[in-house]
């Protein structure tokens, strides 16, 4: 059991219905506060009294540094990796501060617990994988290659 | 149905990959059959453990093991209760791609991301809830590869049952003309579709845009089997959260040079 404290980071979905298929609604601030508070406290820890929201498709800003700092948090747990996400494009310069800051993070709604360096770095690769993905698969040049099909 | 080539005596190397592309599926012999034991018998010892019976033969344990379940919605628990417990401590994908590796990396490559947890599928004798006919892309991505691996022989209306591409094209165009015509649908359906016959040591491999689903198990025996998916780390994506439904399995050292060099230039 750790003992951490965690900074809690909540997503304000851009819609209020739907946020998946088979999920009713979006679930409120409030509840993913409690949910992050069960999570952190699966880890042996607890959550910091302050949650930090943000905003799907934009994400967090790195004033979430100051805020690490001013709770003492050793912890971040996450309702999901999408609280750093803006548009397409994961910010994992500020994921690596925030690990940096903590070495410690969790992602609840992806069932992802890190705590050592290695597993953390395995984590960071897929995401810039996904990254590039993303990035690629959004942009114009990518379309008409697919829709003009391979044939080799 | 187009006659399935006998590849019980072909190595992956030598499989024609151009009948995969042709028909959308495969059925091949595990590379390396020995992984595929080690990765059922674990599940045979997990099941019997939750079973609370002993562990006997792993094939006649597991196709009895309707007669540790007592109706479907114990069936339903089981089933949730073996798939959580198979996957702590064991890496049931990383098992599955190195028993089929010689065929999956030649359609997947050598950049893998895995199914995190498979899905397990427990279908006692008479099981009122057959998986419905469906298609995983979309929402899944077209370039993932499912593989459906039997613990037991299945056959019959033990196994399933998928439209190959061409069937599954025609099925598409015919709805999409007449989706109100259920009854042609249906016959459509039941003139086109194959029923797998995939024995033990095998596995289905099949294109995650092909129609598939199952019926009512009517053998005297239980149908056990695992579903999972993998697609290239670099693939398109599909609409599910691919950190959810993901986890890297291998990736090359060139695409790691490849990542930490990007990552230095930036």
């Amino acid at each position: 059991m750790s003992g951490r404290t965690y900074l809690g980071f909540a997503l304000a979905y851009a819609t209020s219905v739907n946020p998946e298929p088979g999920v009713r609604r979006a679930p409120t601030i409030d509840e993913q506060a409690r949910a992050l508070a069960r999570a952190a406290a699966t880890h042996g820890g607890s959550l910091a009294d302050h949650v930090v929201t943000a905003q799907q498709n934009t994400g967090i800003g790195r004033d979430v540094l100051t805020a690490l700092a001013a709770t003492d948090a050793t912890g971040a747990y996450c309702l999901t990796i999408d609280v750093f996400r803006r548009g397409s494009v994961i910010d994992d310069a500020l994921l690596t501060d925030v690990w940096s800051a903590t070495g410690c993070i969790g992602f609840l709604i992806e069932d992802v617990h890190l705590e050592d360096d290695e597993a953390f770095l395995g984590w960071l690769d897929m995401v810039r994988a996904i990254n590039e993905v993303r990035a690629r698969d959004a942009s114009d040049p990518w379309r008409t290659l697919v829709s003009g099909g391979l044939t080799t | 149905m187009p006659s399935l080539r006998p590849l019980s005596a072909m190595g992956a190397d030598a499989y024609p990959f151009d009948e995969f592309e042709t028909r959308g599926f495969c059925v091949v012999p595990a590379s390396r059959p020995e992984a595929l034991d080690g990765l059922r018998s674990h599940i045979w010892r997990v099941a019997m453990r939750l079973a609370g019976a002993p562990s006997t033969d792993a094939d006649s344990d597991l196709n009895g093991l309707h007669r540790h379940v007592h109706g479907p919605d114990d069936a339903t628990r089981f089933r949730l209760a073996l798939t959580k417990a198979i996957t702590e401590g064991y890496d049931v994908g990383a098992a599955v791609f190195d028993a089929f590796d010689g065929y999956l990396s030649r359609l997947v490559g050598t950049d893998v991301l895995s199914q995190r947890v498979p899905n397990v599928v427990f279908q006692p004798p008479g099981d009122p809830h057959p998986t419905e006919l469906h298609r995983d892309a979309p929402a899944n991505s077209p370039y993932e590869v499912v593989v459906w691996l039997p613990l037991v022989d299945c056959f019959g209306t033990k196994s399933m049952y998928l439209l190959d591409r061409t069937a599954t094209a025609h099925a598409l165009e015919t709805y999409r003309r007449n989706p109100e015509d259920q009854s042609g649908f249906q016959s459509l359906l039941e003139e086109r579709s194959v029923q797998m016959s995939v024995p033990y040591g095998s596995a289905l491999l099949f294109w995650s845009a092909l129609f598939h689903g199952s019926v009512v198990n009517t053998e005297p025996e239980s149908r056990i089997s695992l579903n999972t998916r993998f697609k290239n780390l670099f693939a398109p994506l599909g609409m599910k959260d691919p950190f959810r439904y993901f986890s890297i399995l291998h990736t090359t050292p060139l695409t790691r040079l490849g990542m930490r060099f990007q990552q230095d230039e930036a």
